[in-house]
């Protein structure tokens, strides 16, 4: 580290002698005038020079080393193979601290320097073996073994890091579990409740962590601390289970002892900072300096895949979007992630003929949950939120939101739709009813429960106006994108007659004003797959997570704190989502899971519950100028840069795990320096 | 001046300072928005968990509990302050909020200093000029070029300014205070690095104040040519050049003097704006970054910082003041 106390001094005097002597070559100028006058000239010019030259010099001595002595100083090789990437440093030096789970932490280098047992990639579900070397189910266990690896600092990584991980933090996978043990050096056994979920589902709850970010010979303290409280909370009984409750190692630590002692330790272990700050990690690359907009990451010697990655140094680049436009344009960054709008994307491939964008299906959707306690509106009532859906016109919603999206004549499908035809059985795909563009139809149907037209404006049952309140978040990123597109929903309400206002929010307060109910519809993630795009993970979401509640403002009931949803299938039989889908795990026939999810899917697609505008496809630049090996790449020309939407196969495995957020590090098991 | 004077001067920019760290308090505890309330609710998104316990889990990444009563906060902020600690920062316990202050201050006082410097002398100079020649087309297109400048906020420049030099022309970086590569320390590559980053920002700052301190010198220097003492001066044969760097500058610097301290403190505030812009280290940016936060103590020691440092720039230029012009006598 630079001490810049050392410095100070000697800086201050070393700058101050060359101002000065610059001022002293800089008064010898002054030509015809008299000599008294010029010599005082020359002497106030000195003084006034020296004087400024001295303030500077501290100014910039002082601001020099401190501002970096922050940094450790080494020098970066100057021949390396470095890949630029976007995304920074995401904490700045002040605020570093080595410890992945303390405070700010490591920021981006997350994604580059912790591993999991395993990497799952978004959009294809498919998961990688990482340090894991193999698993088998035996029973109700499940058997982990760790390849041959080792933490930065050297130190073999064991079965104890695991075990580690699970004790200090409250992973989703514990609520399904009664503990996970160390077998061995190398063998993590997990334990799962009776009766054991199915095991493709098992691997899909332990796939998504990354487990190796907590070295015990680091945290030791603090994971046997944590293991000691854990002990304490007793086991959850089976009439507690049977009503939903859930707890770490199906434990029950609501008390508040327990809660104190739980938080006091976490506390204490956030401020816990490895030596001389450096993270201990075994992912690909490893912190080497970090300043306010850049991070360089070097490559880890020690990876147990190193021969596999072809890049000496990863330099992230924090950037606006304005930034990372004209870094594309400049060949600055050898990676951009999102799409861009077709006008933008177009000059970027005119002025770069490296530029390439490869654009993908995201299993998310932009569009409006639907407040069924509305004041404002018969939101509760089944064809008054089909009659919205039938008003919109979608195309010019999506050319808006997201030009490459894709519309679909679903309302909502809790899965994303475009993966309707892989997930939902085809006879029930027929049967699932379609909410083309059709003003008529919204008619019948308003006019079916009492609506009436007076003046040109829908009026409800009892003749109260109905003016629809548009929510959106002002945080959306990218900004002022789905503001435009809520704006456009209004101008099709009105044009039908429906009175509508768009208030866009600020993000810090827009979630309470959705839970007070002040909008009756709300801009959000529809139908969307935050990990597995199989249908129980977005459906269990969409009928038990949080969206129910928040946005949707489905009945409650008041003694478990359920949903009441109040639905039934093509049948006419009545199904409770919420209790199916707390049951689907430990559904070990797919038959029956298929079963289900066919008619949840066809439920949430006939009720309405929210109107999916387009689906959203997302994208990542890559600059072919600066790597190669790039999916497609002898057909880049042909395509003339824009690539088109994979279907199957490798290029769309390829092409998902360009996508850092959607598949971590994955791509530099492949990408090779140009 | 008398002693008195000065500690009577001291006092009142010490009950300033003391005011508006009571109203940046209270004012950032009643703002609206809940920065944990958010997060639950991504966290129960995301973990499909009950909102109630993603808010537990949430509040433990905090080192904040969000419902100590106000008046207990403040015990602690206060106390802290008297022994010189501005608090730990919310989002990272780990870290003082004097770590944050001593990262970021030396940036914002490199570029803000050397801005000002900047500014003030080729705005005086060209104040002098455009007074001293104020008929003709030339300090007509100067005048109108210091309206101008003068009258666009500072994150507009900052903006455009980007936009040509960084992204049209390519000539400068487009963020950061150095580049990564280089070794930080006393050595010239990183010495050359720092200054390369510097000058877009240190620019803006100089483009916006430049303006108007040629603007304020010319308007003082039409006044001070008026004055019978310039008359007499010509009258007795004394050179121009003289006239008008001893007699006229000299005099029409003294109002100007006094507005140093409001350019410096405008600076310091604006640096939000410019340092976000050029996603620069300084003060503003970490307040910036605070804000989104919501990290309440970071905000208050920043804000606290950025008030002392205005208020004693002005403190000390009212005490100078009498030094440099003798007519005045401070306190009477």
């Amino acid at each position: 580290m630079v001490d810049g106390r050392h410095i100070l001094a000697p800086a201050a005097s070393a700058c101050g002698a060359v101002l000065q002597a610059a001022v002293r070559c800089r008064g010898t100028g002054s030509g015809s005038l008299p000599r008294t006058i010029r010599g005082r000239m020359q002497r106030a010019r000195r003084r006034l020079g020296v004087g400024v030259g001295r303030c500077l010099c501290w100014v910039l001595a002082l601001a020099l080393p401190l501002g970096g002595s922050c940094q450790p100083a080494s020098r970066a090789q100057g021949k390396e193979k470095v890949l630029i990437l976007l995304g920074g440093g995401g904490v700045n030096p002040a605020q570093f601290t080595g410890n992945p789970w303390g405070g700010s932490g490591i920021g981006n280098m997350w994604n580059w320097s912790c591993e999991g047992l395993f990497q799952f990639c978004r959009m294809t579900d498919t998961i990688s073996n990482r340090l894991a070397l193999s698993i088998r189910h035996d029973g109700n266990r499940t058997l982990v073994t760790l390849r041959e690896a080792v933490w930065s600092d050297g130190v073999p990584v064991t079965a104890r890091d695991v075990w580690a991980f699970y004790q200090l933090h409250d992973a989703g996978v514990l609520t399904y579990l009664t503990a996970v043990n160390v077998l061995d050096e190398k063998t993590v056994e997990y334990v799962w409740r009776e009766p054991a979920p199915y095991e493709e589902f098992r691997l899909c709850v332990i796939a998504p962590d990354k487990q190796l970010t907590l070295p015990y010979h680091i945290y030791g303290p603090w994971v046997d601390r944590a293991a000691e409280i854990r002990a304490t909370a007793p086991p959850l009984t089976p009439e507690e289970l049977a009503a939903g409750k859930k707890g770490p190692f199906s434990r029950s630590t609501s008390s508040t002892e327990y809660q104190k002692q739980w938080t006091d330790n976490w506390r204490d272990f956030k401020k816990a900072e490895p030596p001389n700050r450096m993270p201990v990690l075994t992912g690909p690359f490893l912190f080497y300096r970090l300043n306010e907009n850049q991070m360089l990451l070097r490559k880890n010697p020690r990876y147990w895949a190193a021969d596999r990655i072809r890049f000496d140094y990863l330099k992230l680049i924090a950037a606006t979007p304005e930034q990372s436009i004209a870094l594309l344009k400049n060949s600055g960054t050898a990676q951009v992630d999102g799409s861009l709008p077709l006008d933008i994307a177009q000059a970027v491939i005119r002025r770069n003929r490296d530029a390439v964008f490869f654009p993908m299906t995201d299993p998310a959707c932009h569009g409006f949950y639907l407040n069924q306690q509305s004041k404002n509106a018969p939101l509760g009532r089944k064809e008054f939120r089909k009659a919205l859906n039938v008003v919109l016109r979608k195309a010019p919603l999506r050319e808006a939101g997201n030009y490459y999206g894709q519309e679909f004549d679903f309302a909502t499908t809790a899965v994303a739709p475009g993966y309707v035809a892989k997930y939902v059985s085809p006879e029930v795909v027929a049967r699932m009813e379609r909410y083309p563009y059709n003003p008529a139809r919204a008619e019948e149907l308003l006019t079916s429960i009492g609506c009436r037209k007076v003046d040109g404006w829908w009026l409800d049952g009892a003749g109260l106006p109905i003016r629809l309140s548009l929510g959106v978040n002002g945080g959306w990123i990218p900004a002022g994108v789905v503001a435009n597109v809520a704006t456009l929903v209004a101008d099709q309400l009105k044009a039908f007659g429906l009175q509508a206002d768009v208030n866009v929010v600020d993000g810090s307060v827009f979630w309470d004003r959705v839970r007070a109910g002040q909008f009756d519809l709300i801009f959000d993630w529809v139908d969307v797959s935050w990990s597995f795009t199989y249908p129980y993970f977005p459906l269990r979401d969409y009928y038990t997570g949080s969206v129910w509640r928040d946005a949707m403002k489905v009945p409650e009931d008041p003694e478990t704190g359920h949903p009441v949803w109040d639905v039934e299938d093509w049948d006419g039989k009545k199904l409770d989502p919420y209790k199916l889908l707390q049951e689907m795990p430990y559904m070990q026939d797919a038959r029956e899971r298929q079963y289900w999810i066919d008619r949840l899917i066809w439920i949430a697609n006939e009720n309405a519950f929210a109107i999916n505008l387009y689906q959203n496809v997302t994208g990542e630049w890559y600059n072919r100028g600066m790597v190669k090996n790039l999916p497609l790449e002898d057909r880049i020309d042909e395509f003339h840069q824009m690539m088109p939407i994979p279907e199957s196969g490798e290029v769309l495995q390829k092409t998902a795990e360009l996508n850092i957020g959607f598949a971590g590090a994955s791509v530099l098991f492949w990408l090779e320096p140009r | 001046m008398s002693a008195h004077y000065i500690l009577r001067r001291l006092g009142v920019a010490l009950l300033t300072i003391a005011a508006s760290s009571v109203l940046a308090f209270v004012l950032l505890r009643n703002m609206p928005g809940d920065i944990f309330q958010n997060q639950a609710r991504d966290l129960a998104r995301a973990q499909n968990i009950p909102f109630e316990e993603a808010f537990r889990q949430i509040v433990l990444q905090y080192n904040y509990d969000p419902t100590e009563p106000m008046l207990k906060q403040a015990a602690r902020y206060y106390g802290g302050l008297l022994h010189g600690n501005l608090g730990v920062s919310m989002y990272n316990a780990n870290r003082t909020v004097n770590d944050y202050v001593a990262y970021a201050l030396p940036w914002t006082l490199l570029i803000v200093c050397t801005a000002l410097t900047l500014s003030f002398f080729l705005g005086i100079g060209l104040g002098g000029f455009m007074a001293w020649r104020r008929s003709g087309w030339v300090s007509g297109s100067l005048t109108l070029f210091c309206t101008v400048t003068s009258s666009i906020p500072v994150f507009v420049f900052a903006f455009l300014l980007m936009v040509f030099f960084v992204f049209q022309l390519g000539w400068f970086p487009m963020s950061g205070a150095y580049d990564i590569m280089v070794d930080p320390g006393l050595n010239l590559p990183f010495l050359l690095s720092a200054g390369y980053h510097a000058v877009l920002p240190i620019f803006t700052f100089v483009l916006v104040s430049m303006g108007a301190w040629a603007l304020q010198m010319k308007a003082s220097g039409i006044a001070v040519m008026g004055e019978d003492f310039i008359f007499a001066a010509h009258a007795r044969g004394i050179p121009e050049a003289v006239i008008r760097t001893r007699y006229v500058m000299r005099n029409a610097l003294l109002p100007i003097v006094t507005s140093a301290a409001i350019v410096f403190s405008g600076m310091i505030g604006n640096g939000a704006f410019v340092e976000s812009t050029y996603i620069y280290p300084g003060m503003g940016k970490i307040l910036a970054e605070a804000s989104g936060r919501r990290d309440f103590a970071v905000m208050q020691g920043i804000l606290l910082i950025i008030s002392a440092t205005t208020i004693l720039a002005n403190f000390v230029v009212e005490l100078f003041y009498s030094k440099l012009d003798p007519r005045i006598r401070s306190g009477e």
